[in-house]
């Protein structure tokens, strides 16, 4: 509907990923905010592998950068037909995809 | 003689359905003034929506020129023709295409962000114009079928176009709500000297209108001028 609107192709794929990255981003906000205020102090969960003692939960940003990683990519996949239906077919066919 | 603001000349699209080519419009041509109010008429499937489509830029054809405000629009960029169409034409469709988390304002607002100069005065001008001043605020889902076409045709008059291309604006509504509909968008487009091709079933939409172009099998079968109803 925004190409009709005189959006560009690129405008508005643009406005797609910034959605997702805003509802992405959202979801993850209110995700380490529960997180954070539902954490026990102290919590160690038992290995099933008796070597290796017991394991902590922890967050650091290798975690972060790999949660971030796969948001960014699950954006991307979304977009992807999006993107190619707007670079290979005319607007005329975008719509009438959309209005489907 | 006025000049044309809209020639067609020997127009012609067809689509490909697996292995069918399907001709959707044959070899069609005709000419508007700047200010006609035509309706365009004709069966599903006659290709009214696909000439709608072809001016709007939102499609190009197989042959043909396309001609609007002097200016060939048929081999137009991406670019290009996302400016012409947020510059010189406005759409409104048969299922209004509000976008549901925007209020009716911010709905009138969204085709002047491309070219970043959002007026709110002149937005809520013209949601008063359209008996809609004190629904502003409100969500597409708050408002009536209507009232939602409303904010349509303040949405589609939101950037001053010289052409309104109307897709069965009142398809969706009743007898007595799509009566009042093609009036205000009929004396809209008066009041502002603005062209408009109006997609209908019903010949007397608009009373009275410029011109009646009837379409069958994607070709012109006629055209009648100063309607009298």
């Amino acid at each position: 509907m925004l190409l009709a609107l005189g959006f560009s192709p690129m405008q508005t794929t643009m406005v797609g990923i910034s959605v997702g990255v805003a509802t992405a981003g959202a979801g993850a906000l209110i995700g380490a905010l529960v997180g954070v205020a539902c954490t026990p102090s102290h919590f160690a969960m038992p290995s099933l592998m008796a070597d290796l003692g017991t394991i902590e939960p922890s967050f650091n940003a290798i975690i972060a950068a790999v949660l971030i990683g796969l948001t960014l990519v699950s954006i991307a996949l979304g977009m992807a037909p999006i993107a190619w239906r707007l670079h290979r077919r005319s607007v005329a066919d975008a719509l009438s995809q959309e209005g489907r | 003689m006025t000049t044309p603001s809209i020639v067609l000349r020997s127009v012609t699209k067809t689509y490909r359905r697996g292995e069918r080519r399907i001709t959707a419009l044959q070899d069609v041509s005709f000419e508007m003034s700047q200010g006609e109010l035509a309706l365009l008429v004709g069966p599903s499937g006659s290709g009214k929506t696909t000439l709608l489509n072809l001016i709007g830029a939102l499609d190009r054809p197989d042959r043909g020129e396309i001609i609007v405000g002097g200016a060939e629009i048929t081999g137009l960029s991406r670019a290009a023709a996302a400016l012409y169409r947020n510059g010189r034409v406005g759409f409104i469709f048969q299922s209004y295409n509000l976008l549901p988390q925007l209020t009716a304002l911010e709905n009138v607002l969204l085709p002047m962000l491309p070219k970043r100069r959002a007026d709110r005065r002149r937005a809520v001008e013209l949601l008063d114009a359209v008996g809609l001043s004190d629904r502003g605020s409100h969500r597409p889902s708050e408002l009536s079928g209507g009232e939602q076409q409303r904010v349509a045709i303040a949405r589609a008059l939101a950037n001053d176009p010289a052409i309104i291309l109307a897709d069965e604006p009142t398809g969706n509504l009743d007898n007595d709500n799509a009566c009042k509909i093609a009036e205000l968008l009929a004396s809209a487009c008066r009041q502002r000297g603005k062209s408009l091709i109006l997609v209908t079933h019903d010949r007397d939409m608009i009373r009275p209108a410029d011109r009646v172009f009837a379409m069958r099998d994607g070709s012109l079968t006629a055209i009648e001028s100063a309607l009298a109803c």
